[in-house]
C-alpha cells in the first residue's frame, strides 16, 4: 500500500471490539460477585476473631495478608468486605434505577402539575453537591450502612428520572404509541408494556456506569464513620481503621486498599462497555 | 440573552428557596430534642425545668413553618444562628473554616486543570498514541482511587516512607500540597477522560474537514477552532466538579484536620451540634448554585446557537 | 510532460481504508480548463477529487498510482506541504452544507484565519466585492455573524467566495450547486467562469447535473462504479455519446417533452471499483444483445474521435 501515515478519522466503535470487551469484563465482574458470596467458604480466618497473640503480623504463610492491630485477619477481612462493598452499591444503583425511571417514566408520561414539581424537586437536590448531601443526612441520621444508602440514594435517583422522563417526553408522541392509545390500551399498560422496555436499555447503561462512583460514595462514608458501623468488614471503614497504625500494619491498608481499586476499576471497565454496547447496537 | 439570565435567576430565586427548606428539614428530621443536645453540648444540668426553658428560648415549641421563616429571615441577613457549643456565630467559624477551605480547592483545581487540559488536549490529537495510551491508563486509574485512599497511600509513601511532608497539615503551603494532590489527581483523572472525548468530538466534526481543505494552520485549527468549541463543554465539566471538590474536601481536609469547613462540618456532625451542620451545607449548596449559573451563562456567550432552537 | 499541464492523474486507485472505490483512472488537465464529471452517486466522482488534495480528515487512501501536481508527485509531500498547498494552490468547495464553516465563530475570523494561514492579509473591500457578485449583499453583516445564523445556500456561496479569494491556481468543486437555488446556481457558475477568464484558474467539478457541463465545461469525464468510462470534449460527450453508459445517462435526463425519461434500470455494483469484467454489463444495452467487444479489456480508454476517448462504444 502506498501513501504515508496519516491520522485517519475516529474509528467507529467496532461491534466486535466491544463485543468482546463486554464478555471479558462481564466475566470479572460476575467472578467478583461469586468471590463476595462464597466469602464465608473460603475465608481462611474468622474474619472478626480478635486475638492478641497474633496483633500486627506481617503477611505469611498462616496470614496471606498479615493481621491488624486487633489480630484480626486482614486476608479474611478484605473477603468479607467484599460483600459490604459490591452489594450495598449494587443494591443502591438497583433501587435508584428503578425508582428513578418509574417516577421519571411516570412523569415523562403524564406530564402536567406532577412532571412539573418532580423537575423543580429533581432542580433543588441537584442544587447540592451530592457528596456533601450525603455526608450531612448520614450524619444527622446517625451512622450506619442503612441511612449512608438513604443518604446517597436521596439524590442518585434524580439521574435516572430526568433521562427516563426526557425519553418518554419524545417516546409519546411516537405513531405506535398513539395509536396503542387509539386502540384503548390502559395507560399503565403502555408505560410499562411498550415505553419502558424501549428506554430501558440507555437507562442500563447509564446505571452500570454508576456502579463503581456508587461504590467510591458509600467507601467514603463509612471512611468517615458515617457508613458501616465497626466491627463489620467494609473496605473504606477498613482502611480507616488501620490507617493510624500505618506506620507498624502497612498491609492492613494496601491490602483493601488495592481490592478496592480493583473492584472500582472492573465495575467502571464494565459499565463503559456496557454503554459502548447500547451505542453500538443502536448504529446498527 | 438577557432573556436567557433573567429566566435563569428566577429559576436562582426558587432553587435557592428549595435548599433552604431541605436544608431546614434536614435538621427538623435529626432525631433528638435539639435542647437537649445544646445542654449536653454546654454541660449544663439537665432537668424538665431547664429543658422546657431552654426550647422555649430556641423557639422548639413553634410551628415548624414559624421556625423556618424566622431562621430564613436571619439567613438572608447573613446570620445563621450561633453554635449549641459555645454560642459563637455559625457565619463567623464558617467564615474562617472558608479562609482555609477556598486555597486548598482553588489551589487543587488549578493543579487539576494545569495538568489535565493539555493531557486531554494532546491525548485527543494524537490519538492511540503512546502518550495517548499512557494518559488513558492514568486516568483510568485515577477514576477508580477514592480520593481518601489517594490521601493515605500519599501519606504512606511520602511522610512516612520519605518523610517529605507534614502528616497533619500545618498552614504552610508544605502542608497544602499533600490535600490538594489528593484532591486533585481524581479529579484531574476525570477531566482527563472527559476532555478528551470532547476534543476528539470536535475533531471529527466537519467543519475540521473545511478548515483543512483551506489549508489552515496546525495551532489555528486546535487553538483556535477546537478548543473554542469545546470550551463551553470544558466549563460545565469544570463547573459540576466543584460539587465533587466540596464533598472531596470534607473527607481530605479531616484525614490532614485541615481546619476548613469540610473539618468543621464533620466536628459538628459528631458533636451534633446541628446549625453548624446547616450553615455549612446551606452554605456549600449557594455556592454551587451560583457556580452553576456562571457556568451556564458562560456557555451561552460561547454558544449561543440554543437560543434559536437546538440545531447542528 | 507538456508545460500547460497543471494535473497529471495516472492509473489511479484510490480507498478509504478497505476496498478500493475508484480504480485505474487516468487523465490530465490543462491550465484555465474546466473540466466536469458525471455519474450517478456512488460512481466515485467525490472520491476522485477528494484524494486530490489528499487531506487525512477526508479519509482516502491512495493505494496505487500517482498524482502530479504541477509536476510534483502529490504523494511525496508531507503532512506540512499539503497543509500549505491545501486553500492556496488546490482549493475544494465541499458537498455539504454548512461543514466548511466553524458554527460558533464569526465569518470574519474564519476568513481571516484561512488568508493568514497562507501569509495573505484579510481586505474587507475585497471580500465585499466578490459577495456582490455572489449575490449576497450587506458583507459587513455577514462577516460578523456565524454561520449558524446562516442559511445553507448561503453558507455555501460564502464557502466559494473565500475559496476564490484564497486563489488556488487548481479549484476543486463537489457539487458545488447542490444547495443552491435556480437563480443563485447560475450566479455561481457565472462566477466560476468568470474566475476561469480572469485568473486562468483551473477547476475540475463533480456534479449529477448534466445541464452544468453544458454550460460551463470545456471537456467531460463520465465515471462508472470507479471507473472513468468516457472523457472528452464536452459537445461531444453530451451531444454524441459512446460508452452505452454515457448513452443511457444522457437518455435519463427529464426534459419538456412531457415524456417520461428513459431511467437506467437496476443499481451499480457495490464492488465495482475491484471489478475484473465490465461493471456495466448488467445493465449494458449492447450487452444483452451480445454485442461488448471489449470484454477483455474492458476499462482501456480508447479514441473514439479527436478529444474523445471511451473505454467502450
Amino acid at each position: 500500500m502506498k501513501g504515508f501515515k496519516r491520522r485517519t478519522k475516529a474509528k467507529k466503535l467496532s461491534y466486535k471490539s466491544v463485543k468482546i470487551r463486554l464478555i471479558i469484563f462481564s466475566a470479572l465482574a460476575a467472578a467478583l460477585l461469586v468471590i463476595s458470596i462464597i466469602a464465608p467458604l473460603i475465608e481462611p480466618n474468622d474474619p472478626y476473631a480478635t486475638n492478641a497473640a497474633h496483633m500486627r503480623q506481617g503477611p505469611g504463610p498462616e496470614f496471606i495478608f498479615g493481621t491488624d492491630s486487633l489480630g484480626r485477619c486482614v486476608y479474611s477481612r478484605v473477603l468479607a468486605g467484599a460483600f459490604t462493598s459490591i452489594f450495598s452499591s449494587l443494591f443502591l444503583v438497583a433501587v435508584s434505577f428503578f425508582g428513578g425511571s418509574i417516577i421519571g417514566l411516570i412523569c415523562g408520561f403524564y406530564g402536567g402539575i406532577v412532571d412539573a414539581i418532580l423537575m423543580r424537586i429533581t432542580d433543588a437536590l441537584l442544587a447540592f453537591p451530592q457528596m456533601v448531601l450525603a455526608i450531612a443526612v448520614a450524619g444527622v441520621l446517625g451512622g450506619n450502612l442503612t441511612n449512608a444508602l438513604i443518604a446517597i440514594g436521596i439524590t442518585s435517583w434524580t439521574l435516572y428520572a430526568r433521562l427516563a422522563r426526557g425519553q418518554t417526553y419524545s417516546m409519546k408522541n411516537e405513531t405506535f404509541i398513539q395509536a396503542l392509545k387509539l386502540n384503548g390500551v390502559s395507560n399503565g399498560r403502555i408505560m410499562f408494556g411498550h415505553i419502558f422496555p424501549n428506554i430501558f436499555r440507555p437507562l442500563l447503561a447509564t446505571a452500570c456506569t454508576q456502579i463503581g462512583t456508587t461504590m467510591i460514595y458509600i467507601s467514603g462514608l463509612s471512611f468517615l464513620g458515617l457508613g458501616v458501623t465497626p466491627p463489620m468488614a467494609e473496605w473504606g471503614s477498613m482502611i480507616n481503621e488501620a490507617r493510624g497504625y500505618i506506620q507498624l500494619t502497612p498491609w492492613a491498608v494496601i491490602a483493601p486498599s488495592i481490592a478496592m481499586l480493583i473492584t472500582i476499576l472492573i465495575f467502571n471497565f464494565f459499565g463503559d462497555a456496557v454503554r459502548d454496547m447500547t451505542e453500538v447496537r443502536n448504529e446498527r | 440573552m438577557g432573556k436567557f439570565i433573567g429566566k435563569r435567576l428566577l429559576q436562582l430565586i426558587f432553587v435557592l428557596f428549595a435548599v433552604s427548606i431541605m436544608t431546614f428539614a434536614l435538621m427538623y428530621i435529626a432525631p433528638g430534642d435539639p435542647a437537649e443536645r445544646k445542654l449536653t453540648l454546654r454541660g449544663e444540668p439537665i432537668n424538665a425545668e431547664t429543658l422546657e426553658a431552654e426550647r422555649e428560648k430556641m423557639g422548639l415549641n413553634e410551628p415548624f413553618a414559624v421556625r423556618y421563616f424566622s431562621w430564613l429571615g436571619g439567613v438572608c441577613k447573613g446570620d445563621l444562628g450561633t453554635s449549641y457549643a459555645d454560642d459563637t456565630s455559625v457565619a463567623g467559624k464558617i467564615g474562617k473554616g472558608l479562609s482555609y477551605t477556598l486555597p486548598l480547592a482553588l489551589s487543587s483545581l488549578a493543579v487539576a486543570l494545569a495538568i489535565s487540559l493539555p493531557l486531554g488536549i494532546l491525548a485527543a490529537v494524537y490519538r492511540n498514541s503512546v502518550l495517548d495510551v499512557i494518559v488513558q491508563i492514568f486516568s483510568f486509574i485515577g477514576c477508580a482511587l477514592p480520593n481518601f485512599l489517594i490521601a493515605t497511600l500519599l501519606i504512606y509513601f511520602l511522610c512516612i516512607k520519605q518523610n517529605l511532608f507534614p502528616v497533619i497539615a500545618d498552614n504552610s503551603f508544605q502542608g497544602l500540597v499533600l490535600p490538594a494532590l489528593s484532591l486533585a489527581i481524581p479529579m484531574c483523572a476525570r477531566f482527563i477522560k472527559q476532555f478528551r472525548s470532547e476534543v476528539i468530538e470536535q475533531l471529527d466534526k466537519s467543519y475540521i474537514t473545511g478548515l483543512r481543505t483551506r489549508g489552515v494552520k496546525e495551532n489555528k485549527v486546535v487553538f483556535g477552532n477546537v478548543l473554542h468549541n469545546s470550551s463551553p463543554a470544558m466549563i460545565t465539566i469544570a463547573g459540576l466538579s466543584i460539587g465533587t471538590l466540596m464533598g472531596g474536601s470534607v473527607v481530605i481536609e479531616n484525614i490532614f484536620r485541615w481546619p476548613g469547613i469540610g473539618k468543621l462540618v464533620m466536628d459538628s456532625i459528631t458533636a451534633r451540634d446541628y446549625p453548624v451542620v446547616l450553615g455549612v451545607v446551606l452554605v456549600m449548596a449557594v455556592v454551587y448554585v451560583f457556580i452553576n449559573l456562571v457556568t451556564d451563562i458562560l456557555y451561552r456567550v460561547i454558544d449561543p446557537r440554543i437560543d434559536y432552537g437546538k440545531q447542528g | 510532460m507538456k508545460d500547460d499541464e497543471i494535473l497529471r492523474i495516472e492509473n489511479l486507485s484510490v480507498s478509504y481504508g478497505k476496498n478500493n472505490m475508484i480504480s485505474g483512472v487516468n487523465f490530465s488537465v490543462k491550465r484555465g480548463e474546466i473540466l466536469c464529471f458525471l455519474g450517478e452517486s456512488g460512481c466515485g466522482k467525490s472520491t476522485l477529487l477528494k484524494s486530490i488534495i489528499n487531506i487525512p480528515e477526508l479519509a482516502t487512501v491512495i493505494t496505487e498510482g500517482n498524482i502530479y501536481f504541477q509536476g510534483k508527485d502529490i504523494m511525496s509531500f508531507s503532512d506540512r506541504e499539503i497543509r500549505k498547498m491545501a486553500g492556496k494552490d488546490i482549493g475544494m468547495v465541499l458537498q455539504y452544507l454548512g461543514g466548511a464553516f466553524n458554527p460558533l465563530r464569526t465569518f470574519k475570523a474564519q476568513f481571516k484565519e484561512a488568508l493568514e494561514s497562507h501569509g495573505m492579509e484579510y481586505d474587507f473591500e475585497q471580500v465585499r466585492v466578490i459577495f456582490e457578485k455572489m449575490n449576497l449583499p450587506d458583507a459587513e453583516r455577514i462577516m460578523n455573524s456565524r454561520p449558524y445564523e446562516m442559511s445553507g445556500g448561503m453558507i455555501q456561496r460564502i464557502a466559494i467566495s473565500l475559496t476564490m479569494i484564497l486563489n488556488p491556481a487548481l479549484l476543486l468543486c463537489d457539487e458545488p450547486t447542490s444547495a443552491l437555488d435556480v437563480t443563485t446556481q447560475k450566479m455561481a457558475i457565472e462566477e466560476l467562469m468568470k474566475v476561469r477568464e480572469e485568473l486562468n484558474t483551473t477547476i475540475l467539478l463533480v456534479t449529477h447535473n448534466p445541464g452544468i457541463p453544458a454550460m460551463m465545461a470545456d471537456r467531460v469525464g463520465v465515471m462508472y462504479a470507479g471507473h472513468l468510462v468516457e472523457i472528452g470534449a464536452t459537445d461531444k460527450v453530451l451531444y454524441t455519446p459512446a460508452h452505452p453508459y454515457t448513452k443511457a445517462l444522457i437518455k435519463a435526463i427529464p426534459d419538456f417533452s412531457f415524456e417520461l425519461p428513459k431511467g437506467l434500470e437496476g443499481q451499480p455494483p457495490i464492488n465495482g471499483a475491484e471489478m475484473v469484467e465490465c461493471a456495466f454489463k448488467e445493465r449494458c444495452a449492447v450487452e444483452k444483445d451480445g454485442g461488448c467487444k471489449y470484454s477483455n479489456n474492458p476499462y482501456e480508454l480508447k479514441q473514439v474521435s479527436e478529444n474523445h476517448f471511451a473505454t467502450c462504444f
